[in-house]
């Protein structure tokens, strides 16, 4: 693989916060151009800080992180227009109505107003919220604003999409038109980093996983090669799934628990 | 610094969401007890008070400029934006709004009070306006950095800041008393309203927007 193949580049990357907490501690990452790239680990493994330093909303201790082949600026205005961001805790303007939310995302990303309605109103339509469009966002449910947040992230068709649990408190039907999006937006050559703790969704979804356990990166490859890699790591059990991998890797498996009840 | 596509949009967004409901009772209670003072006194208040009043409902929009809703600094943050660009269009859309609230309270008042605004009235209004206006830009931007309020208030917190407002605001009024009343200058009290625009130009606008830019990446 060339270092042109990469559109994220993020090498012993380390933050630690003011309490001391160690959040990301040497994390390295290479994200394939087109890949759709499962970022997987326990809650508190680094994985939405890591998400929050790409989006400028923290920033790095040491490490090095390039975005489209250049060291990444989160200030720089050309690297924020060719991104797009969900994240763990979607950023929206409240008291905005739907479409014009994404109107103006749309006008901010530096589309032409008329084409900015106009993708407004595909995108709604696409992900269901056709009957959404004049409330307020604030008075969406959970999944509806995950949904108006990916058609944010997604309206100036940006090459790579960073999204932290999309999947995460939606119902099936919205999982399902959040990953239709996405799979058609992969067929078109956007790079899509995703984070979740659904791991069958992350083997079947992705083409690409990384496993990252405490701050640091212990497995990145082609989802293709996760059994065999199984295979290999766990001996006698486990049917080689990216779950079993999963829980080699980051758990102690030879330690014995047990409640006293049961 | 420029006023490009981006401002004009903040610019509207930001003028649509100052004169929409969030203060809404805050300026009838205050209308409605202008009104009820003109009535009873009989004879018409300075339009300075009115001014007064009215900024007095823009708190957050002149102290919290970063948050009209929580998380919008963030999600500002995944824009390319320019920041000086963002306080310039909301600073603006705030001086708008004021205007509007004013122009508003002015109507409401003026139509109970039995006398009648000339043209000395309003030349008034419009000379002090000015020297509270820029001033309080430049001191709500400082705000806005220093104490950004990613959480918006309740009714009584409006009130309070409401309050908090008019004694600033009664300060700051303080200069035009002098220039005006007291050396009955004119001409001070325009060069006091240009220097404060001059100011909130060239040093609270780029100050305010490079503080924006590390708000965040702090550890």
């Amino acid at each position: 693989m060339t270092r042109d193949d990469d559109i994220l580049r993020i090498d012993s990357l380390v933050k630690v916060f003011e309490n001391g907490l160690r959040a990301v501690d040497g994390l390295s990452l290479r994200v394939r151009k087109g890949s759709i790239f499962g970022f997987i680990g326990l809650n508190g493994a680094g994985k939405t800080t890591t998400i929050r330093i790409l989006a400028g909303l923290l920033g790095k201790d040491r490490g090095t992180i390039e975005v489209f082949g250049k060291t990444f600026n989160p200030a720089d205005p050309s690297t924020k227009a060719a991104m797009g961001f969900v994240l763990d805790q979607p950023l929206y303007f409240e008291w905005m109505e739907g479409e014009r939310y994404l109107r103006f995302v749309g006008e901010m990303y530096g589309l032409h107003p008329d084409s900015a309605a106009s993708r407004a109103s595909e995108l709604l339509d696409f992900l269901d919220m056709a009957d959404k469009r004049n409330e307020t966002i604030g008075t969406y449910s959970t999944g509806t604003k995950k949904k108006i947040s990916l058609a944010a992230a997604m309206i100036h068709t940006p090459g790579f999409i960073v999204l932290d649990e999309p999947l995460e408190g939606i119902d099936a039907l919205a999982a399902s038109s959040i990953k239709e999006t996405l799979t058609m937006a992969a067929s078109r050559g956007t790079t899509i980093l995703i984070t979740s703790h659904v791991l069958d969704t992350v083997e079947r979804f992705c083409s690409d996983v990384a496993i990252v356990h405490a701050g640091k990166t212990v497995l990145q490859c082609r989802t293709e090669e996760i059994r065999s890699l199984a295979r290999g790591k766990i001996a006698g059990h486990g049917a080689g799934s990216l779950e079993d991998l999963f829980l080699e890797l980051v758990s102690d498996r030879t330690r014995q628990k047990h409640l006293s009840f049961l | 610094m420029t006023f490009g596509r981006r401002e004009h949009l903040l610019f509207f967004s930001d003028f649509r969401h100052s004169v929409s409901s969030a203060r809404i009772p805050l300026l009838v209670v205050f209308a409605a007890t202008g009104i009820a003072v003109v009535v009873q006194r009989g004879d018409l208040p300075s339009l300075i008070v009115v001014v007064i009043v009215s900024l007095s409902t823009l708190d957050s929009q002149f102290n919290n400029v970063l948050y009209r809703s929580p998380g919008e600094l963030e999600a500002l943050t995944l824009f390319p934006l320019d920041w000086r660009g963002l306080f310039l269009a909301r600073n603006l859309a705030t001086a708008g709004a004021a205007v509007v609230t004013i122009v508003v309270m002015s109507m409401a008042v003026l139509y109970f009070s039995p006398q009648r605004a000339g043209l000395p009235e309003v030349l008034e209004m419009a000379l002090y306006f000015p020297t509270v206006l820029f001033p309080l830009l430049i001191i709500g931007n400082l705000r806005s950095v220093q104490e950004p309020r990613s959480l918006m208030g309740t009714t009584r917190d409006y009130i309070v800041q409401g309050f908090g407002m008019i004694v600033l605001t009664i300060i700051l009024t303080l200069p035009y008393i002098v220039f005006h009343n007291l050396f009955q200058s004119t001409l001070a009290s325009l060069a006091y309203g240009a220097i404060g625009a001059f100011a909130w130009l060239r040093y609270s606008i780029p100050h305010a927007a490079s503080h924006s830019q590390i708000l965040l990446v702090q550890p």
